[in-house]
């Protein structure tokens, strides 16, 4: 890929793309964090 | 350069104090009351952008640039932790250091440590470590700042690096509040720009990536490989998880980092600027190793290979854009030097001053501390920096591998683990300062292969363990301490909503409240 | 007849009623009850600070309260006081001495402001002493739980352990 080796091209790309993957997670299993978003104005 | 290329570095300057005037007239000051009032929102956005491009702009502009042109793409290492770097922080312990340094009262990262564990001698340690090694970090931003002036202006190196120097003092000294609220901000876009026009402008010149990767392979095919020019780390996994791990997990250990969780508005900030922080690492971070992997085919005869991508914007962007792009790259450099600076100069004269010189030093005398402190880290800064500078890339690798060595398990056990206790946090910082000092310095990293902060850490985290587990007896976590780490962890009688949403503002009065009530209740 | 003393205080936003229904509706399902007030003590004080900035001296005034219990000192946006008579029994006493309340307002302003505005600088800090002044927190029982809550604010923190 782009006239990397294999292992180079992960390297370049594998890396983030696994990053991006663990935010995503990171993302969708912290979905109740925004309970905490909550300012004395929010608040009932 | 060009007459060019400083008329637009003396335009941006001039924009950029224009802005802070009419910003301070129009109401930056009711900013600074609302940040002093604890109301300032710094949205995820500009926690995520500004986490990365004003703690570590010298090493990206110059250290990460220099190891690509040396190194080709096995450089890319480091960059592969580093783009996870903000969102492991900000999902590992930002959410919950917020919320136990809230119950705790804990105002300073070395407070919170005292704090959590609490000893003396944590906060001494703890103290003297930081300033020591934030004071060699400000070095490499010294040396950054002093190379980008002298190539800027044509000067001789000592004399731009004296004016770098002073700059960044004046900076220090005088107020550099309009770097902060009103610049950061900007300052990082115009950088993020800067760096993805120089690459755009490398691939274009080089006939994109496909044709640059050829080339370089045609020149030296190990230039390609993840092992480094002519294969020099080949096999050698004990350097590359410790490139790895240096900037990913070793974020969670520094001191001038983590104190931003602190500071968060809002726990749930952590989420999103987690997820701003991989965005802009994305494309912030690979690309200075990129520019620098590049200019090995552009400039192939660098004297210096820290220079590379100041060296490659002069040669490719027109004149206008190169002088815009440096004054941005060099206004970044002085303000994470200024903020370095601060918070050395602070920890010196809160930390270790106040709590163990002089207990009942005066303000004046406090600023006297912090001033003389940088001052003479300035002064002896401009002497290294000038009789044998060291590369910024081996000064910043071995500040924050001593640093995410000594207090990565201490901050992350603070949050995740009861039994960490005070002995424990204490040995496992001693131990894994140490054994990273010295592994750089006495060396065992081309003995063993094993890079610094891998040895470091592994020390420091079994010494965590093996410490906290031995001492349970003799030096329990004190009561009050798991009962914070209790309300973190979101356990209690109270409906788990209604817990999440708590104001952890208000744990001390609670604490005060509970205490009361309970005296009360023993009277009767 | 209850025993009152008349204090400076800063004016409730939420009374036991609006509390009330602010548990109800925070713990849908459980037994909630209000218990009782606190009256907290606060040192105040009036800070005049000014500091030379890059372009030229500014100055700002700023409220700064002292935790009369914990020591911990914190700026605060601007409030309405009255005087006003409280139960004694429901007042919590200052446990901190006033010339410590006055140095731990002077730290705090100091650090706030080297931090906002990003220098290391001998800011010229004046503080007018304004007396004692003490804040209304509400105690309401959820469950088994208790919660604290702050009646200027409405934010709320569980007690448990502390207080049990």
């Amino acid at each position: 890929m782009f006239g990397l080796p294999p292992e180079t091209a992960f390297l370049v790309f594998g890396f983030p793309a696994l990053w991006v993957i663990y935010t995503l997670v990171f993302l969708r299993r912290s979905r109740d964090w925004e309970n905490e978003d909550v300012t004395p104005e929010d608040r009932p | 350069m060009s007459g060019t290329v400083i008329f637009f570095l003396v335009l941006y300057y001039v924009v950029v104090l224009a802005i802070g005037y009419w910003a301070m007239k129009k109401g930056a000051g009711d900013d600074l009351e609302g940040y002093l009032l604890g109301g300032r929102k710094v949205g995820p956005m500009a926690t995520a952008l500004t986490l990365q491009s004003t703690s570590m702009s010298g090493y990206m502009f110059l250290g990460a640039g220099g190891l690509g042109y040396m190194q080709g793409y096995w450089a890319l290492w480091y960059a592969a932790g580093d783009v996870g770097g903000g969102v492991l922080n900000m999902s590992v312990i930002g959410r919950r250091m917020r919320k136990l340094s809230q119950i705790m009262g804990a105002l300073t990262a070395i407070e919170y440590l005292e704090k959590r564990y609490p000893s003396p001698a944590i906060r001494l340690f703890a103290g003297t470590l930081t300033v020591f090694l934030l004071g060699f970090y400000a070095l490499a931003q010294f040396i950054a700042g002093g190379k980008g002036m002298a190539l800027v202006t044509g000067m001789p190196y000592p004399a731009a690096l004296a004016i770098a120097v002073a700059v960044i003092l004046v900076y220090t000294f005088m107020g550099g509040y309009l770097a902060v609220a009103y610049t950061d901000f900007f300052q990082s876009l115009v950088m993020l720009t800067g760096v993805l026009w120089i690459v755009i402008a490398c691939l274009h010149e080089l006939g994109g990536l496909t044709a640059a990767n050829e080339a370089l392979g045609a020149l030296d095919p190990t230039l390609l490989s993840v092992w480094g020019r002519g294969l020099g780390f080949q096999g050698q996994w004990g350097i590359v998880a410790g490139a790895l791990l240096i900037f990913s997990v070793g974020y969670m250990g520094w001191p001038h980092v983590v104190t931003r969780h602190m500071a968060m508005t809002r726990p749930g900030t952590a989420r999103k600027a987690g997820m701003w922080a991989t965005l802009w690492n994305l494309l912030f971070v690979p690309t200075p190793y990129l520019v620098g992997i590049l200019a090995i085919l552009i400039l192939p005869e660098l004297d210096d290979p820290e220079m590379a991508i100041f060296e490659v914007a002069g040669a490719l962007l027109p004149a206008a854009v190169t002088g815009l792009v440096m004054a941005a790259i060099m206004a970044a450099i002085m303000s994470t030097a200024d903020s370095l600076l601060l918070q050395t100069g602070s920890i010196a004269a809160r930390d270790l001053y106040e709590r163990f010189i002089n207990p009942h030093a005066t303000e004046k005398q406090m600023v006297w501390v912090s001033r003389s402190l940088v001052t003479l880290i300035a002064v002896v800064g401009y002497a290294v920096a000038l009789v044998e500078p060291p590369t910024v890339f081996s000064i910043v690798i071995f500040a924050t591998s001593v640093l995410g060595s000594a207090f990565l398990p201490a901050y992350l056990c603070a949050v995740w683990w009861k039994k960490a206790n005070t002995p424990g946090a204490l040995t496992s910082m001693v131990i894994g300062a140490l054994v990273a000092f010295t592994w750089e310095y006495g060396g065992h990293v081309e003995a063993t292969r094993i890079h610094p902060m891998l040895a470091g850490l592994v020390c420091s985290s079994i010494t965590m363990f093996v410490v906290s587990l031995l001492t349970q007896k003799i030096a329990p976590v004190p009561p009050q301490v798991l009962e914070a780490m209790d309300e973190t962890a979101e356990v209690g009688p109270i409906p788990p909503a209604m817990l999440a949403a708590a104001d952890f503002s208000l744990a001390p009065t609670a604490g005060a409240i509970g205490r009361m009530l309970n005296a009360e209740r023993r009277d009767d | 007849m209850t025993d009152r003393i008349e204090l400076e205080v800063i004016e409730p936003g939420i009374d036991q009623v609006a509390v009330g229904d602010i548990a109800a509706r925070l713990a849908p399902g459980s037994d909630a009850s209000v218990q009782r007030g606190l009256w907290y003590p606060y040192f105040r004080f009036d800070a005049d600070c000014s500091a030379r900035a890059l372009f030229g001296r500014r100055g700002m005034q700023l409220n700064c309260l002292v935790d009369g219990l914990t020591g911990l000192a914190a700026t605060a946006p601007s409030f309405c006081s009255t005087r006003d008579a409280v139960p004694r029994a429901d007042v919590l006493p200052a446990s901190l001495m006033p010339d410590a309340a006055l140095l731990a307002a002077r730290r705090y302003l100091a650090t706030s402001l080297g931090r906002g505005f990003r220098t290391i600088a001998d800011f010229d800090i004046r503080l007018a002493d304004r007396g004692t002044i003490h804040k209304l927190y509400w105690l309401v029982a959820i469950d088994d739980g208790q919660v604290l809550v702050d009646s200027l604010t409405g934010g709320w923190i569980p007690m448990t352990a502390r207080a049990a």
